[in-house]
């Protein structure tokens, strides 16, 4: 039906998270029927980022320098690793701009079910930085059972060398009444509330 | 609460409908493949998110093209009205108000129904699984929480299998995690299920005299392969054990032999199981009880007068009993599908008439 060329284009544009197949197709004609230069541009910037970007030998953070910017950063606190999943939570976490400490990148969760087991993230890595001056991990993987999974194993292989570990809080959204909270996430908030000092 | 009007498009044999409601009783009567038991089974899932018989969204839809729409205007009990609409295609979506609504939990906080069907027999006769499910759907309407620990272990369960499929040396410390997690959801849950079941036992023992009309007693015990001494004191601490017992086992068949996905109920008659003891009158009875009982538990713990459906139930039932039951259940709304009217229905009570699909006001 399409000529090979465009055709080719939207079976690899189609291989795209979150893409199907019309979104391809509208993607495709919109590359072509842009400037020249446009189609250039684009192949270069994808290609340019796929030779220059690289994962940090420290943390595992995706990265165009290594050490990344945060594990060579004078100014972060090197006390404190935050645990996370993948690059993006990273970027979540940083939107915050409250925490200071430096991270660490696991990739992924440990799934039974995808053949993800522990020895296919980097939890090796993150015991290795474990030294004398890591006094606390916190372990920010996602809130679901594999998440939970991930964060519960890590804090028993931890627990023997004595760092502190700490999960994140779970409950309701900042700025949002409690009349439009769903009950599963009020009666979590309710279940991990604190004593105010 | 009750439904006030009812429309739906293509829905089953049902090709078109728009009817109003009597707060009251409702009978739908007809020969049978009218559309009765649709038309009850189209509110159920506009408002619980689930066909009692049905999980194929596809085999929904009605014959006239790829798409069906039911919409129930429901008067709460807080006296304002919501719209409850679901919209089936290649998926099944559901709207409150317009707002799409993202998990089932949001329509079981929102409306109350309990439906009635002749194959609640099952529920005494049949393997513990349908009481588990059961349990958990009715739990889980009353107890948002309780839903959220039975998706938490049943995930969790899912990869513990997995694991012990592909066991190799590195997986003992895995397992351990998971049991924990298991530990965490499951005594949670026996918590929920022991206190339903006192609850429940104290509501049916006072409905099942009433259809009955025998001063058996009716209770209801919870059947754990955690707790074999019926002691509840931390049930985490026994869980953890009962699962390392069984872990050799579990290893060697890949699956998970311990756990509340195992529990049953027990529906006992005087002291005896209704499942080997009691007669088929006696079970029927129970299963209607039990039902009944539920409707009382929700009405109390929601402050809202649930929705009752009774698909083709008063045909199961003596005259008596049909009139015992209509008697237990009025002041709220009651759905009756029924062959033949021939039974004493409450004053107002409004008729419809179902042929070939379409559904009449008389």
């Amino acid at each position: 039906m399409y000529a090979q060329p465009i055709q080719k284009l939207i079976s690899e544009l189609s291989r795209l998270p979150g893409i199907g197949r019309k979104t391809a197709q509208r993607l495709a004609y919109f590359i072509i029927k842009s400037d020249d230069n446009y189609a250039y541009e684009l192949s270069e910037a994808i290609s340019n980022a796929k030779d220059n970007v690289k994962y940090c030998s420290v943390c595992g953070n995706i990265t165009d320098k290594d050490p990344c910017e945060y594990c060579s950063s004078p100014t972060r606190d090197r006390s404190i690793i935050c645990v996370v999943q993948d690059s993006r939570d990273v970027i979540a976490i940083e939107r915050t701009k409250e925490y200071k400490g430096l991270y660490h990148i696991l990739g992924g969760a440990i799934s039974p079910m995808e053949g993800i087991g522990p020895e296919d993230l980097r939890i090796a890595q993150l015991m290795a930085r474990l030294d004398s001056t890591v006094e606390e991990v916190i372990l920010a993987t996602n809130l679901t059972v594999e998440g939970e999974t991930t964060a519960m194993y890590i804090s028993r292989v931890i627990k023997p060398l004595g760092v502190k570990t700490t999960r994140i809080a779970r409950g309701i959204p900042s700025g949002a009444d409690l009349e439009y909270t769903d009950e599963a996430t009020l009666a979590n908030a309710i279940e991990g509330r604190r004593i105010i000092d | 609460m009750f439904v006030q009007t009812f429309t739906a498009e293509n829905y089953r044999n049902i090709a078109s409908a728009n009817l109003a409601f009597n707060p009251g009783c409702n009978i739908l009567f007809g020969n049978n493949a009218q559309g009765k038991t649709n038309t009850a089974e189209a509110i159920y899932l506009a408002l619980c998110g689930r066909s009692h018989r049905e999980t194929l969204t596809g085999n929904l839809i009605g014959p006239l093209n790829d798409t069906a729409l039911v919409t129930c205007e429901v008067f709460t009990d807080e006296n304002s009205i919501s719209e409850a609409k679901v919209y089936l295609g290649e998926t099944k979506k559901h709207f409150i108000d317009s707002n799409p609504v993202r998990t089932r939990r949001e329509l079981l906080s929102a409306y109350s129904v309990v439906f009635f069907t002749p194959e609640d027999l099952r529920l005494v006769t049949d393997s513990p699984g349908v009481r588990r499910n059961f349990m958990d759907e009715a739990i889980s309407g009353l107890y948002p929480k309780y839903s959220e620990y039975l998706s938490q272990y049943n995930s969790t369960l899912r990869q513990r299998n997995y694991l012990l499929k592909g066991y190799g040396p590195s997986a003992q410390s895995m397992l351990e995690v998971y049991d924990e997690h298991l530990a965490d959801c499951g005594s949670s849950i026996i918590k929920y299920r022991i206190d339903f079941l006192k609850k429940l036992s104290r509501a049916a023992s006072e409905i099942y005299d009433d259809i009955s009309g025998n001063s058996e007693e009716i209770s209801f015990g919870y059947i754990s392969n955690i707790l074999t001494d019926n002691n509840a004191g931390n049930i985490r601490e026994k869980y953890l054990i009962a699962l390392e017992e069984t872990r050799r086992e579990d290893i060697l068949s890949a699956s998970t032999k311990t756990g509340v996905h195992h529990d049953d109920m027990d529906i006992l008659l005087s002291g005896k199981p209704a499942r080997k003891f009691g007669s088929r009158g006696q079970q029927r009875s129970t299963a209607l009880c039990l039902k009944l009982a539920l409707c009382d538990m929700t009405e109390r713990a929601k402050g809202q007068k649930p929705v009752i459906l009774l698909d083709d139930v008063m045909s199961e039932l003596d005259s008596s009993r049909r009139s015992r039951v209509i008697e237990l259940l009025s002041g709220r709304q009651v759905f009756i599908t029924c062959v033949e009217t021939n039974f004493t229905t409450p004053p107002g009570t409004a008729f419809f008439s179902a042929s070939g699909g379409q559904i009449t006001k008389i």
